[in-house]
């Protein structure tokens, strides 16, 4: 069976999956505030504003790995963990709406939302 | 010339090395300063392709299925979660886009189709050890996994004209030929 290369319906389907993802990383970034959510086993386990933070500082979330998240005026990031790939810390620091990081072995992600008003749950779990 | 089943089976082991090896090598070379982190171009879709075209759809399925395996033995059972996922949702998108003998889509829409099926897949199997922040990740997925995806196309049309031209046209063709009784069910 031979196929062609390249057919119209290709370009097509690059063109709208392409508006589709910038379209959803538009809307992502869009709105007011930085909130930093940070979250285990998909409950939330901390929210920061962003925005109010002034000295840098860590902390640990037990997951189901401990994982070092710092906090800086700048964003946030995950700075220890515990995993093999640690590929947590390879998406560095996160300082837009939209951004996210996680660690899947220890089931501990962090992205940044839109809003204001950080309430600092207490870390759990 | 091999029979049929023999030249399904080989071809298939073959294949599969070949997805191992390539998905191996993609673990260990940096991508950092081009792609995000955790994206790969996913070269092994390209085998996965190969068997779905020219082999049979259950060749495609192994194929996939025994890359996944090698995940499980050397990053766990998270991962091979991941793998597996993403592995056969692309692979069942790639058989009904090569299923169709007039499909509208080309080697750059397979490869495509495939590449972003396997990333919401496995987004989707992410998002139950995560949560929704793995929904976040998904813009950043479908607009590299549209660059990856057709960089595999146009890989796979330029590595089966090397094939036609030796492997597929002198054994395959011709083995339905001679050994009809070990002509079973191959698609």
């Amino acid at each position: 069976m031979k196929t062609k290369l390249i057919k119209k319906a290709d370009i097509i389907a690059a063109a709208v999956i392409i508006a589709a993802g910038l379209a959803a990383f538009l809307f992502l970034r869009g709105g007011e505030g930085r909130m930093a959510v940070v979250e285990y086993n998909g409950k939330t386990v901390k929210t920061i504003d962003l925005s109010e933070v002034e000295k840098e500082y860590t902390f640990t979330v037990n997951g189901d790995l401990d994982v070092e998240i710092t906090v800086t005026p700048e964003g946030i990031r995950f700075s220890h963990s515990e995993c093999r790939d640690k590929l947590c810390i390879k998406f560095g620091l996160l300082s837009q709406r939209g951004d996210m990081a996680a660690c899947v072995p220890a089931k501990v992600s962090i992205r940044i939302t839109g809003g204001t008003g950080g309430t600092v749950d207490g870390i759990t779990g | 010339m091999m029979k049929k089943k023999t030249f399904s089976v080989a071809i298939s082991g073959l294949l599969a090395a070949f997805a191992i090896a390539v998905s191996f090598l993609e673990t260990i070379i940096p991508t950092a300063p081009l792609l995000p982190p955790g994206i790969k171009i996913g070269f092994s879709n390209v085998a996965v392709m190969i068997a779905a075209k020219n082999v049979s759809f259950s060749s495609a399925i192994s194929v996939s299925i025994l890359k996944s395996l090698f995940v499980l033995v050397t990053r766990g059972f998270t991962a091979f979660l991941l793998s597996l996922a993403g592995g056969l949702a692309s692979t069942a998108a790639v058989i009904l886009i090569f299923r169709d003998k007039k499909s509208r889509f080309g080697c750059v829409g397979a490869g495509l189709i495939g590449a972003e099926v396997h990333n919401t897949a496995q987004i989707a199997v992410y998002s139950l050890f995560i949560g929704k922040a793995a929904f976040y990740y998904l813009p950043v997925l479908l607009c590299f996994g549209a660059a990856c995806g057709a960089l595999t196309g146009i890989t796979l049309y330029f590595t089966e004209k090397l094939l036609k031209s030796d492997i597929f046209y002198n054994y395959y063709p011709n083995a339905s030929d001679t050994h009809g009784k070990d002509n079973i069910n191959n698609e």
